[in-house]
């Protein structure tokens, strides 16, 4: 009995044990009936007949010694017993490979499908929860929910107030200010990846330093630069560049209108916060940046094109999937660093909101993240005619 | 000395004769032109750059030039950026305040760790929304994404009731937790760079190893894994360094109801509160007078001085990594 090795678990050998002894029992009864039917032929002397029963009876025989085989193989310790695992992994071996992907792709999902469901699909839904109910904190803990609507907006943009401004003023301003940043630092961050991109004399040097502001505290420089200290420094710098002031001066003399210099001298004064807030995105366009290939230069090259029509006919169509990323995070950055956040924070010495009316504290980060949503369509809609993708 | 003048002049004269010469045929011109436009550019481009490296490296020379100043020497103006001696005072002050090594111990710690988890679970989910495409992962990719855009404010507040209700409030493990199931710091944006990435691999690499038998987990974990270091370094380093700077999540939920756990950034936060106790420690005292705490330029400076040893090991750190960084980002073939 030379036969292979099969895999098999304890169930599935008695379920196969069972079918052919089943089998073997209906063979048997079968060769019964064509012992008696051949005893029968032969003594009516029925040669023909017999003969064929006689091969039957062969065929047979010979069937049932093979269903006594396989119960002897079955039975005998040639035969390997699987645990769930192995015939988990067996099973899927015998699926197609777009089944497999599929599989593998909700396992690879679940980890963080599970930490979605835990931690923020349930925490916003409470927030908006929240935000339609006064909540009035109870004696020794908790609160008493009273479903009131839409009260707790309406009363954010009449009655609630932090030192002295209102909501409504606090995210107007943030909302001018993001407006003002956003095309700001994404101009300049594409024309700093393009001129990183670029090899020049110790463009690693620069590009090191260029990254430095990617691993900046923010809070930490905040302070050195408003502390004591940093005024003081600040004040010596100033007096080191009156030029500024003279460049100002002349260009106001020479009649280049007030709001141009104005806005010239405001973004020079802006330029450390824009360099600083544009880190990563500087990386995202010389990540784009490198991923264009190479012949759709080429070719400009060969019809003759400039660099600054291959600037905009090809680097800017090319990098423009990646201005709507940057677009993106550079609103939800900025927006988590205005001033609405006087409203939201939750620091060690916890605003009185955020403990006495949590109901208001959650209308609030609403209306905050609504808007914020309002921004990226908007500036979503604007882009989205003008982006080029390659594929 | 006139003969070599003669020389010289007559030298120059042919060059300037040559010159003219060469201005005639349209070509040379052209190539003069460029020449010209070229280095003139390549001037502005060098004072740019010079002029924007200054920009990002001012405050870290300032806080050098704070950090080194003598404590004796705050209130001398005829010193500003080279101390008069130089005094590591300031960090021995610093040191005791930030309880610096009990704090870089948990922050190493965290930060290590929430990578690391972090890199599992965003590369996996990204991997998944690229390539091993389910019915409805497109709606689940949609949810990722707008993971990013809901700030994380607005759901601090009912997170951190959900959290205590689970007991694991002050607890570094949380941030562990949400780390490990995809909803840490920034995670969403992990999660579509990591998507992205594995986009712009070409399939056929994939069809290939699937031909030879390997499964979707062996395709990802020897083929597409290998293939992503760009992105994983890109993603490690981003992870590592928000992580290190974070103090609104680490606060919230560890060390607000923990004050046991402290950690470099919730240290920054709460230093002028132990500055009394450090400069005793530090022996400072006497050199000061009693009122020197009042001094807003004392305490400027010793803000300054913690403020720099939370991100020296940063600083560090990205000293040795910043090569492989930068070459991470220049092949991680992102693409928007």
């Amino acid at each position: 009995m030379t036969k292979k090795r099969i895999l098999l678990s304890e169930a599935e050998i008695n379920k196969r044990v069972i079918k052919i002894e089943e089998k073997k029992q209906k063979l048997e009864r079968k060769l019964d009936k064509y012992n008696d039917q051949y005893i029968l032929f032969s003594q009516k002397k029925n040669y023909r007949r017999s003969v064929t029963i006689n091969k039957k009876r062969g065929r047979l025989i010979s069937k049932i010694q093979h269903c006594k085989n396989d119960l002897e193989f079955l039975r005998s310790k040639d035969v390997e017993k699987m645990n769930i695992f192995k015939r988990i992994n067996n099973n899927f071996k015998r699926m197609p490979y777009s089944k497999q992907k599929q599989i593998f792709g909700i396992l690879f999902v679940i980890p963080w499908f599970i930490g979605f469901v835990i931690f923020f699909a349930t925490s916003l839904g409470t927030t908006v929860w929240w935000s339609l109910n006064a909540m009035v904190p109870k004696q020794g803990g908790g609160f008493d929910y009273l479903f009131n609507g839409v009260q707790n907006y309406v009363d954010l943009f009449t009655k609630a107030t932090l030192s002295g401004t209102t909501v409504l003023e606090v995210l107007t301003s943030s909302i001018i200010d993001i407006l003002i940043d956003l095309p700001t630092i994404i101009i300049f961050s594409i024309f700093i990846a393009v001129l990183l991109n670029t090899k020049f004399k110790g463009h690693q040097l620069v590009k090191a330093i260029f990254f430095i502001p990617v691993i900046y505290n923010m809070t930490v420089i905040n302070n050195t630069m408003s502390g004591a200290f940093g005024t003081l420094f600040g004040a010596e710098m100033d007096a080191g560049f009156q030029i500024s002031g003279t460049f100002a001066n002349f260009l106001m003399q020479i009649g280049i209108g007030n709001g141009l210099v104005e806005f010239l001298m405001s973004a020079v004064d802006r330029i450390f916060m824009i360099i600083n807030k544009s880190g990563i995105q500087i990386i995202m366009f010389i990540a784009a940046l490198q991923s264009i290939p190479n012949h759709l230069y080429e070719s400009a090259k060969v019809e003759g094109a400039t660099k600054y029509e291959m600037f905009w006919k090809v680097t800017i169509p090319m990098v423009s999937p990646m201005i709507l990323t940057t677009l993106v995070y550079t609103i939800v950055d900025s927006f988590g660093s205005s001033d609405i956040m006087n409203f939201l924070t939750v620091n060690s010495q916890g605003t009185t909101m955020a403990t006495n009316q949590p109901g208001m504290y959650s209308a609030i980060s609403i209306v905050y993240f609504l808007v914020n949503l309002l921004i990226i369509v908007f500036g979503f809609l604007l882009l989205r005619k003008r982006v080029f993708y390659y594929d | 000395m006139i003969k070599t003048l003669k020389i010289g002049f007559s030298k120059l004269k042919r060059v300037i004769n040559q010159f003219q010469e060469d201005m005639k045929s349209p070509t040379k011109k052209m190539i003069f032109r460029n020449k010209v436009v070229g280095i003139i550019s390549n001037i502005l481009k060098y004072v740019l750059v010079v002029g924007l490296c200054f920009v990002i490296l001012y405050p870290l020379i300032l806080q050098l030039a704070i950090a080194f100043r003598s404590p004796t020497d705050v209130n001398n103006t005829s010193i500003l950026w080279i101390p008069g001696e130089f005094s590591i005072k300031n960090f021995e002050v610093a040191v005791i305040a930030l309880k610096y090594f009990d704090a870089l111990k948990n922050t190493l710690i965290l930060s290590v760790g929430v990578t690391m988890l972090q890199l599992v679970s965003t590369s996996l989910a990204g991997y998944a929304f690229a390539r091993l495409k389910f019915r409805g992962s497109g709606i689940l990719f949609g949810l990722a994404l707008f993971t990013i855009v809901v700030p994380q404010t607005v759901i601090s507040l009912p997170l951190l009731r959900n959290l205590t209700d689970m007991k694991l409030v002050g607890k570094p493990i949380t941030l562990f937790l949400m780390a490990g199931l995809g909803m840490g710091i920034k995670s969403g944006i992990f999660i579509y760079l990591f998507r992205q990435f594995y986009r712009g691999i070409p399939v056929e690499l994939e069809e290939a190893a699937s031909i030879d038998g390997a499964n979707p987990f062996t395709v990802f974990w020897r083929i597409m894994l290998p293939n992503a270091k760009g992105a994983i370094i890109t993603v490690a380093l981003l992870a590592f360094v928000w992580q290190w700077n974070d103090y609104y999540f680490t606060t919230l939920f560890v060390s607000r109801s923990n004050l046991d756990f402290v950690t470099l950034t919730t240290q920054q936060v709460s230093v002028l509160y132990g500055l009394q106790q450090a400069l005793t420690d530090a022996g400072v005292w006497g050199l000061m007078g009693q009122d020197v705490t009042k001094n807003p330029l004392f305490t400027s400076m010793i803000l300054n001085t913690s403020g720099i040893m939370v991100m020296l090991p940063l600083l560090v750190l990205y000293f040795f990594v910043q090569k492989m960084f930068v070459q991470g980002i220049e092949r991680s073939g992102i693409v928007g």
